[in-house]
């Protein structure tokens, strides 16, 4: 029976329908995504065929085997390290094109090849034509058509696999890569070929040819040889990265020679998505009507919401009166209507804008766009030193920041992802938005949407302008490789985007009920005490908490009572506005909040602009600090997160302020 | 060239410089007014910008010249040959609903103000203080979507330029 054994691994690109294969022959139920990455790990199962027990190990998706990202080492390492029988390469033929680089690679690693040409269907019905003999000569391995989602062509393509592992005699082609690499390749095979326990392990071609390409890994296996000091002599005298540059575009060549052979492209439709991404991915104007979507949003946050907000006020108004009305002795009437609903009903008031935001932002999720953003924005985050992925959990930011310091658990490199997780607190999250509503609202009418646009590309700029800054001194190297596969665009769901603003909308509101309810109270307790005291005086603990402060925010334009909600604003930012409701005794009046803020001489539009800045950036909120902890397991950088907020918050909001007075304003 | 293409070739051109030339008006009269708190004197020049509707508004301005560069870059690829030109317009028109639907709905939200909620503040308001470029330049969109909706899936495409990367993928 041994002799009937078969170790069969599945690779491809992502999206090639690799795990609906894998169910198809073993008959398992592994998850199918429509997304890339859904096989992170590699799945195994077995089934029994013609007297054959065939092991069938499905690799993670990828488009190359150069061992950037965790998948590809795990694709990699099991092909070279575990040696399967046979190596099944999904195609995806509608695709045949891209799917060919990850081929010629396979080619280099000796790997006994049967490829499964899948999604003919796709292919056939556009009209295009696939040449399978010709496949089969150029590619030098077996070709079979198969539709997975259909069970076709399944057992033929099983029979292939036991043909190929009957046949006896390795049959590979080669890349030429020209003269001069070829000449170092050779010398670099010569020298590996002393070292018997590399050459018995490993394709010496294809260590050759990595090396020249500088691989890490396999840097790493050689440095362990007798032959490492030869090694590094021979690629000391050369450039890999210009050799690995050299190396990948004569693949490209080879594909762009070998591809009309194969394939002939009918004259098919250009789908809605492929004109879509024609324009909203183009080079000059992606990222001006990224820009544009997303004032847009704002605009619409703050136009719509209002008549909204107001009904919220009315009926926090009515409840409030109420309570005092009826309510004795006259501390509790003020714990409950100045503290409580005053404080409470501050931030609640904001929950249509919440709502809405998210709502747009899940329209533009759910269409496939924001998936582009990170596609547009990949340029300019490689120039500065972040890797394109990073923009995914920044852009989930805008939600809420716990989310997305999580989220960069998808980017391979361990420095990306910490760079990542330290500039994620500057992305403006929806428990700033009241802030900005508030003070942009009062101070700046019918430009407050433009100005709340402005605080939310602040809060990028600066997190593209850290990343740089840490990415050249504290957390040096280059950002790893970004190939991203695009999901189809298509009409959102509207079930599925209440759902999602729902689910985010939800957790606004039941902070309101509990950390900002608490928040109020304690505000509301310092703002009373000590005993005897005016209301939110000087003489309260808030005022004297506040003074103490006062000497350092001045320079910012704050006075003790925004200094005080500030402080506050640390346990989450929502308290920052109720704190400010709590502070002038407006309670949840938020036009009487307006009213008192203009009224106050302290707070002037230069002022307010600089305490919008400052609340943008000055420190991530104590779950958010939880989870940088958590995520990067340092309190180091810990605290380097939050004393770095603060001092950029600073820094910023000193150049708004005392540059604005300069200038006037 | 199709009698269909020529169509949208010359409304690419027409929405284009529509767009353009409001967009530049609302951003002139918008940034002169926040950076120097000039509005349009009282002359033919306020009473143009009255009558069309135009506000003071200068990323609005912005947003407008983005959409027709967008209509006009349909145009030059379409008139230059390249029938994938199209795929320009389909999207400047999108773009162009999207903007007139955020501002349809701003004024739905200020109507709910002024008829539902008798917010004092909306006293003076009337509908036609609403009404701005976006939306008039919107339904000219709106028509043309209508029309050509079905026209939006090409026959005799390519899809892929061969010696281009793949526009789905990101690869350095």
């Amino acid at each position: 029976m041994e002799n009937n054994k078969i170790r069969v691994a599945l690779a491809g690109n992502p999206n090639v329908g690799k795990t609906t294969l894998f169910n198809a022959i073993t008959g398992s139920r592994q998850h199918v995504g429509n997304w890339p990455g859904v096989t992170v790990e590699k799945k195994s199962g077995t089934r029994i065929y013609k007297d054959y027990e065939i092991e069938v190990i499905d690799l993670p998706g990828t488009y190359s085997l150069t061992a950037y990202s965790m998948d590809e080492i795990v694709a990699r390492d099991f092909i070279i390290e575990e040696r399967p029988d046979i190596v099944v390469q999904i195609v995806d033929a509608s695709n045949l094109e891209r799917n060919l680089y990850l081929t010629t690679q396979l080619m280099e690693l000796e790997a006994e090849m049967v490829i499964a040409l899948n999604m003919c269907d796709l292919a056939l019905e556009r009209g295009d034509k696939l040449y399978l003999d010709k496949m089969e000569e150029i590619l030098a391995a077996p070709v079979v058509r198969t539709v997975a989602s259909k069970n076709i062509g399944i057992d033929e393509l099983l029979d292939k696999v036991i043909e190929e592992k009957n046949n006896e005699q390795y049959h590979g082609h080669e890349i030429g890569y020209g003269d001069e690499i070829e000449d170092k390749i050779l010398e670099i095979e010569k020298v590996l070929n002393e070292d018997g326990g590399l050459a018995g392990k490993y394709p010496i071609r294809w260590m050759s040819i990595r090396l020249l390409e500088g691989d890490v890994n396999v840097m790493r296996k050689v440095a362990k040889s007798q032959v490492s000091e030869a090694i590094n002599d021979l690629l000391d005298s050369i450039d890999q990265e210009e050799y690995e540059a050299e190396i990948a575009d004569k693949r490209y060549v080879t594909i762009n020679a070998i591809f009309p052979q194969l394939c002939t492209r009918s004259d098919v439709k250009l789908s809605r998505s492929d004109m879509i991404d024609r324009v909203l991915t183009n080079k000059y104007l992606g990222i001006p009507i990224f820009l544009a979507l997303m004032w847009g949003a704002f605009e619409l946050t703050f136009a719509f919401a209002t008549p909204f907000m107001d009904m919220i006020e009315i009926g926090f108004t009515w409840l409030a009166t109420s309570v005092a009305a009826s309510i004795e002795p006259v501390w509790l009437a003020s714990l409950i209507g100045d503290g409580i609903i005053g404080g409470v009903g501050a931030v609640l008031i904001f929950v249509p804008n919440i709502f809405i935001l998210f709502f747009l932002l899940s329209l533009l999720e759910g269409s496939g766009y924001l998936a582009r953003a990170a596609f547009i924005m990949d340029r300019l985050m490689y120039k500065i030193g972040m890797h394109g992925k990073s923009f995914i959990p920044m852009l989930m930011g805008f939600g809420c920041n716990v989310p997305a310091v999580m989220a960069t658990r998808s980017i391979e490199d361990d420095r990306d992802r910490l760079i990542t997780i330290l500039v994620v607190p500057f992305i403006s999250c929806g428990a700033r938005l009241p802030i900005y509503i508030l003070f942009a609202g009062t101070f700046f009418g019918r430009q407050a949407g433009t100005i709340v646009f402005l605080l939310y590309i602040l809060g990028i700029a600066v997190a593209i302008a850290s990343a740089k800054l840490l990415r050249s001194t504290l957390i040096r190297g280059k950002p790893a490789p970004f190939i991203m596969e695009m999901p189809p665009y298509r009409v959102p769901v509207l079930k599925t985007s209440l759902i999602h603003m729902w689910d985010n909308g939800a957790m606004y509101i039941k902070k309101a009920g509990t950390i900002i309810l608490l928040g109020v109270i304690v505000i509301w307790l310092l703002a009373s005490f000590p005993w005897g005291v005016e209301y939110g005086s000087e003489e309260s603990y808030v005022g004297i908490i506040g003074h103490s402060f006062e000497p350092l925010m001045k320079h910012l334009g704050f006075d003790w009572k925004i200094t005080v909600s500030l402080i506050f604003g640390f346990v989450a930012k929502e308290i920052v506005v109720a704190s400010m409701g709590v502070l002038y005794g407006v309670g949840d009046n938020q036009e009487a909040l307006a009213q008192s803020l203009l009224a106050d001489p302290s707070i002037t539009a230069l002022s307010s602009l600089s305490l919008m800045v400052f609340s943008l950036l000055y420190m991530p909120c104590v779950a958010t600090l939880g989870v940088i902890r958590k995520e990067t397991l340092s309190w180091k950088w810990t605290i380097f997160a939050l004393s770095y907020g603060i001092t950029v918050a600073w820094i910023i909001a000193f150049v708004v302020y005392q540059g604005g007075s300069l200038l006037g304003y | 060239m199709k009698r269909g293409t020529r169509q949208k070739m010359w409304f690419a051109l027409l929405s284009g410089c529509s767009y353009i030339l409001f967009g530049l008006t609302q951003l002139i009269t918008g940034s002169s007014k926040a950076l120097f708190g000039i509005s349009v004197p009282h002359s033919i020049g306020k009473v143009i910008t009255g009558m069309l509707f135009i506000p003071a508004d200068a990323i609005a301005g912005l947003v407008l010249i983005l959409i027709g560069c967008v209509f006009i870059y349909g145009f030059e690829e379409i008139r230059s040959g390249k029938y994938e030109g199209i795929a320009y317009v389909y999207v400047g028109i999108l773009l162009s609903l999207i903007f007139a639907g955020i501002y349809v709905l701003s004024g739905f939200g200020n109507t709910l103000e002024v008829y539902l909620l008798k917010n004092e503040t909306f006293t003076d308001w009337s509908i036609t203080d609403d009404i701005r470029p976006e939306i008039y330049l919107g339904l000219l969109s709106l028509l043309a979507y209508l029309k050509w909706k079905d026209d939006f899936d090409i026959d005799g495409m390519k899809p892929v330029d061969h010696d281009q990367k793949d526009t789905d993928t990101s690869v350095h």
